[in-house]
């Protein structure tokens, strides 16, 4: 099977063999591209031009006109401690929740790599978390936080760990652990489907060479497999941080950006702003320093990456 | 060929007759559709649907030419949904309204004030009703409910504590609370609905700042004598122990739940909640028939709130979406109340206009969840709106209210002091009333 670069080698010796055959737009292409272009046009480029737009608007709560405002939302949102708070709240979240989610997942996927008992049903495990819907996910976790009847004080207090049940959603320390925790349980399937089919591709050869030349399972895991997955060590991460900046659904249902504002995030700032509080413009403008955020965060890391020369 | 006979005349007279007939088809399906009933949409939360469709049926058994389509929508995200759908431009004609968010709708609400009817309603209408729904000299609604703030206090623990009647006085509520915690009869005898999201704390303090007979916030924004001490009499409490900072996370329901364990002496929240439903519920309280509603200390008043039946502005059913909202927040074609001593009986919620305390159903269902029906009618009479403690009309108010309820979390968690509590509050209310000057 080619690999990534046997497909980038191919591609070049046609490109040379066939000079300036892509510069002609070849109607078939067009036509056949143009419903795809359309669909994101219409989804994704229309509705984005649409929040810049709406970000320019000075929309006050119950006002049924709206002026433009030129870039005040954006100066608002800047100098505003809230939102100020929001954008560390999460970048800390995201990091975090990937920072814990990334090597756990690693873990379990070198774990069914090794060919343990019962991979099957492990395997099965982590499907089935990852298969949990989000807002599924988050009622769970409430459930399991609640101070009252919830199985994470009712373990913990079985077991001497706690002397009295505790509200693990009532103090902003707290919070935001709980939050980053359930959130990275939601995450380390990803990375495990993400990782074992990678941890299968890598030859079974390189690893016996190495130990034949005494490299141990550290130096083992550390030269001959994390060289060899981190492509897709890397879209792990890269989605992982995609998803925790933007996510939502389970800041609504455990915390809704609370105690004081010690989980509020820019996702949920801008569901508030716009749908609790009746400003979409200053949430418009909010919504777009996340996307930038996003944008910028990703664009980083994908440079950060080694190249293909390097990696060779 | 009988066809070929006379041609000419069967042509003309079938095409002639073919005439004839065309305006009766035309009519037809016209006569049909003005046989369809109007359709007009109700969009409510979630509350009790079964009752709400009950109305709804005997509204339309009572206009036959009007079919009404309800939308109901969970509390939780009502007032996002509603939004939604107005800036969608989605068809509905009459819906529930938070007197929290009017300030925010009115530009799209329908001013109900010229609408035949509606200025004797608004003449029967409690003070607290009426005041929660005008915006801008405009009345907005009809009401759905009245509520105010008291206290649910514990009988059976008060008695075996030796108190011999609801504090009176801050001071004498704490000195009960220690009373109760020093007999080992509850480990934090006071608990209160103050999680920071939806109403809570802030709306039990504006409680407590009204029952001194004060306002939160100044006209210039800052926070009042009164408001600091309320704010640091309830910080104490949980200094003391008397209140447990794990409940910081109970919303109204869950606080409410937690004091139908029996373990806590009082409550402070929304006079419903003392109801067959809650407290005084035989199925699932251990508080039921020793759970009584009591007035809050220093008893200069209360403040309550008020939800509404309110029309769109831009319903293209006018006229009858006007007789729903009669029926729902007025009076039916009898000139008869139908809605309020329903939700008496079966929702514990309270009622908008004067007197429905004397009609012996609701007094009776008043006195099955301990309370005494001319105490009820005394404190509805008496409350104040919100707007009165603090801006609550504010277009900013929500924005503020949620920010403060975190604040708040801060000094009852001992992570803030109450003069830096208030101090914050001051700083956020400015700041916002500056943006939206």
């Amino acid at each position: 099977m080619p690999t990534l670069s046997d497909a980038q080698r191919l591609s070049r010796a046609w490109r040379r063999k066939n000079p300036g055959r892509l510069k002609k737009p070849d109607p078939l292409l067009w036509t056949l591209n143009a419903p795809a272009v359309l669909l994101v046009l219409c989804f994704s480029v229309l509705p984005l031009a649409y929040v810049v737009y709406l970000s320019l608007l000075d929309t006050p709560p119950g006002a049924l006109a709206a002026d433009f405002a030129g870039p005040s939302n954006y100066r608002f949102a800047l100098a505003d401690p809230s939102v100020i708070r929001a954008i560390w709240n999460t970048l800390y979240f995201s990091a975090a929740s990937v920072g814990i989610s990334t090597p756990i997942g690693l873990a379990i996927a070198l774990l069914l790599d090794s060919g343990i008992a019962g991979a099957g049903w492990l395997v099965f495990a982590v499907v089935l978390a990852w298969a949990v819907p989000d807002i599924v996910n988050a009622m769970m976790w409430q459930w399991i936080y609640n101070p009252t009847y919830g199985a994470l004080d009712g373990l913990l207090f079985t077991v001497g760990l706690l002397r009295t049940y505790t509200a693990w959603l009532s103090t902003p320390v707290s919070a935001m652990n709980a939050l980053i925790f359930a959130y990275s349980w939601k995450l380390v399937p990803f990375a495990v489907i993400i990782l074992y089919p990678a941890l299968r591709s890598v030859p079974h050869e390189l690893h016996e060479s190495a130990a034949t030349d005494g490299a141990g399972a550290w130096a083992r895991l550390r030269h001959v497999t994390l060289p060899l997955i981190a492509p897709s060590l890397a879209v792990a991460v890269l989605f992982g941080v995609v998803w925790s900046m933007r996510a939502f659904d389970i800041i609504y249902i455990l915390t809704a950006g609370g105690p004081g504002e010690s989980t509020l995030v820019l996702s949920y700032f801008v569901f508030a702003q716009a749908f609790q509080f009746g400003d979409l413009g200053a949430a418009s403008a909010v919504a777009c320093i996340l996307a930038a955020t996003t944008f910028i965060l990703t664009s980083l890391y994908i440079r950060a990456l080694p190249s293909e020369k390097d990696a060779a | 060929m009988s066809c070929c006979r006379h041609p000419g005349p069967l042509r003309r007279r079938a095409v002639l007759s073919g005439l004839a007939t065309l305006p009766v088809a035309a009519a037809a399906p016209r006569a049909s559709r003005a046989a369809e009933p109007t359709r007009i949409k109700l969009i409510a939360w979630n509350y009790q649907v079964e009752t709400v469709q009950g109305f709804v049926s005997e509204f339309e058994a009572a206009n036959p030419g009007v079919k009404v389509d309800v939308e109901f929508i969970p509390s939780a995200q009502y007032v996002a949904k509603v939004v939604l759908e107005e800036k969608a431009q989605t068809p509905f004609d009459v819906l529930y309204v938070f007197d929290n968010v009017l300030s925010q709708w009115a530009s799209w609400l329908q001013p109900l004030d010229q609408l035949p009817g509606a200025q004797q309603l608004q003449s029967e209408m409690l003070p607290l009703a009426r005041q929660s729904m005008i915006y801008d000299g405009k009345l907005y609604g009809l009401p759905y409910y009245t509520a105010y703030f008291g206290i649910i206090f514990n009988q059976k623990m008060a008695d075996a504590a030796g108190l011999k009647q609801p504090p009176q006085t801050y001071a004498e509520w704490l000195d009960q609370a220690r009373a109760v915690k020093q007999k080992g009869l509850s480990k934090s005898p006071l608990v209160w609905p103050v999680k920071y999201t939806g109403w809570g704390g802030i709306w039990v303090i504006n409680t407590m700042v009204a029952s001194r007979g004060g306002k939160l916030l100044d006209p210039n924004l800052e926070v009042t004598r009164e408001g600091i001490a309320s704010l640091t009499w309830w910080a104490d409490t949980y200094k003391e122990g008397l209140s447990n900072p794990d409940d910081l996370s109970l919303d109204p329901n869950d606080s409410a739940r937690a004091f139908m364990s029996g373990d806590y002496l009082s409550i402070l929240t929304t006079n419903f909640f003392a109801g067959p439903q809650w407290a005084n519920s035989q199925k699932s309280s251990k508080t039921a028939g020793t759970a009584a509603l009591v007035s809050v200390p220093e008893g200069h008043t209360t403040v309550g709130f008020a939800r509404m039946y309110s029309m769109n502005g831009g319903s293209t059913h006018k006229p009858e979406a006007w007789r729903l909202l009669q029926f729902l927040g007025g009076k039916d074609t009898h000139g008869r109340f139908v809605t309020p001593e329903h939700w008496v009986e079966q929702g514990t919620l309270t009622w908008g206009y004067k007197g429905i305390e004397a009609i012996p159903a609701v007094a009776a269902s008043l006195r099955s969840w301990g309370a005494d029906p001319a105490n009820v009618a005394a404190n509805l009479a008496a409350a104040v709106p919100m707007d009165q403690v603090v801006p609550f009309q504010a277009v900013w108010y929500a924005e503020w209210e949620q920010y403060a309820n975190g604040v708040l979390q801060d000094v009852l968690g001992g992570r803030q002091t109450p003069e830096q509590g208030a101090s914050l509050w001051s700083g956020r209310a400015k700041a916002l009333a500056a943006r939206y000057r």
